[in-house]
């Protein structure tokens, strides 16, 4: 097995390995990234079970549509856009997304955090969040997306995604106060 | 554009975390997965369904391949095979007189070895009386003649000495290949001596009594030595190199594979015909022989 494994160290054999349907590689691919995927997953999904269902469809995309990699950039981050976009899917098709805009937005102050709170923590505050909320806060700050983007892949306005971030910004605050004041 | 500090926050502690699935999820994903390379196989089949006839279609493709592959081989032996062998070969046992003439001078030198002779010419019988008797009994008389050709020159040594005449009965070894290297016409000479013995009982068995004892003879000529040759191959591979001569209404040779009941099945008023020439044939030879004297 670990002769195998040594086989893959370079991402791209590994997509290359994929792209011919070698099922070693494609139970190596899962391997390599499934930890870092299901917690990808996790953060849109809110429940670990069904982000273990979703990150699983995921992969199965990406055998699908392994030949659509073009080997420009990271593989890592083609296979986390995958992971996303089955995850925005999952939700959407479960829940419509709530998108409440008479609620008045409270601008978070510029207060700095502790960093010694554990991820584990700030996963559990992510999945308190409201599902619009956490989706538009993911993707904007966590992946990267501008609200341009986010809009398009949630079905929603640029004015939504940036109303949403505030929102969500302003629950984890004030979540994360509390917090705070109960480690200390 | 700086960063807002909950983005920074989450981005910084989040981006890169892990959360190891379960046991069921890895349980679930190889599942998936046999399903996926099990669709994708039947997708295959699927898109062949008659994919057993193509399979069929092929196997008749090679083993017609292999027919003609196997007939190629057998194309130069195959001559062997032909009615005329036995005629062919008749001549290593009763060599006409006129090839008796160089005896003589083998004879001279098998003379120095006479002493060693003695023991062979004490077990054999004479080849003058294993003719008369021949003549007088029946065909397969002539199987001890053959056996005895086992020992052939010290035999003729001892009639050409002691007679001074041609030996009619008994070729050497080195006449063997003299006859077989002769063409048809010499060898259909030859073949006068056994018709004129075999005509007075019954000229038609003739012919397949001459076979017999070439077959338990040790003596191998080139031509025995390439049905021997044929006899190694399979018995497939023998019949396709036979099958390309198959025609219907004619007769079917097939006893070089051992199949002799298929030349009855095919045509027997044929195979009459056939027996009804070689009888004519050896009728004739007789006439001449009988004229001669």
């Amino acid at each position: 097995m670990t002769r195998i494994l040594s086989l893959f160290t370079n991402e791209y054999d590994l997509a290359r390995a994929v792209q011919r349907q070698d099922s070693k590689a494609q139970t190596r691919l899962y391997e390599k990234f499934a930890s870092k995927m299901l917690a990808v997953c996790n953060r849109y999904v809110g429940d670990k079970m069904e982000a273990e269902d979703v990150m699983i469809e995921g992969f199965m995309k990406i055998f699908d549509k392994i030949d659509q990699f073009t080997f420009q950039g990271s593989f890592e981050g083609w296979v986390r856009r995958i992971m996303i976009n089955e995850a925005l899917m999952y939700v959407r098709s479960k829940k419509m997304i709530a998108v409440d805009l008479e609620y008045a937005i409270e601008e978070p102050n510029d207060a700095a955090f502790s960093t010694d709170l554990e991820a584990e923590d700030l996963m559990r505050l992510i999945e308190q969040l409201p599902e619009g909320y956490r989706m538009v806060f993911n993707l904007y700050a966590i992946e990267g997306y501008n609200h341009q983007e986010i809009g398009q892949l949630l079905g929603i306005s640029e004015g939504t995604s940036k109303s949403q971030l505030s929102r969500a910004r302003a629950m984890l605050q004030s979540k994360l106060m509390k917090l705070e004041k109960s480690v200390i | 554009m700086k960063k807002h500090p909950i983005d920074e926050l989450f981005a910084k502690k989040l981006a890169e975390h892990r959360q190891e699935p379960s046991q069921k999820a890895f349980e679930k994903f190889q599942a998936r997965l046999q399903e996926k390379q099990t669709k994708r196989r039947g997708g295959v089949f699927a898109m062949n369904r008659n994919w057993g006839y193509y399979a069929a279609a092929a196997g008749i493709v090679a083993a017609l391949t292999i027919g003609v592959l196997s007939q190629r081989n057998t194309d130069d032996t195959h001559v062997a095979a032909n009615p005329v062998k036995p005629i062919q070969v008749a001549p290593e046992i009763k060599p006409a007189p006129s090839s008796n003439q160089d005896d003589s001078n083998q004879l001279a030198k098998i003379k120095t070895n006479k002493e060693s002779n003695t023991v062979d010419q004490v077990l054999s019988v004479n080849p003058a009386n294993d003719l008369a008797v021949a003549k007088r009994l029946n065909i397969p008389a002539k199987a001890p003649i053959v056996k005895e050709i086992t020992s052939p020159i010290e035999e003729e040594s001892n009639d050409a000495i002691a007679l001074n005449q041609p030996n009619e009965s008994q070729p050497s070894p080195l006449q063997a290949e003299t006859l077989t290297g002769r063409n048809v016409a010499d060898i259909a000479t030859y073949a006068d001596n056994n018709s004129s013995i075999a005509n007075k009982y019954n000229p038609g068995e003739t012919v397949v009594v001459v076979i017999t004892p070439m077959e338990e003879t040790s003596v191998q000529s080139p031509v025995e030595t390439e049905t021997i040759a044929e006899k190694e191959k399979s018995f497939l591979a023998k019949l396709l190199g036979e099958y390309k001569h198959f025609k219907y209404g004619e007769k079917v040779d097939l006893k070089g594979i051992g199949v002799k009941d298929a030349m009855a099945k095919v045509d027997d008023n044929l195979f009459k015909e056939e027996r009804e020439d070689v009888r004519d044939f050896v009728q004739r030879r007789i006439g001449r022989m009988q004229r001669r004297e």
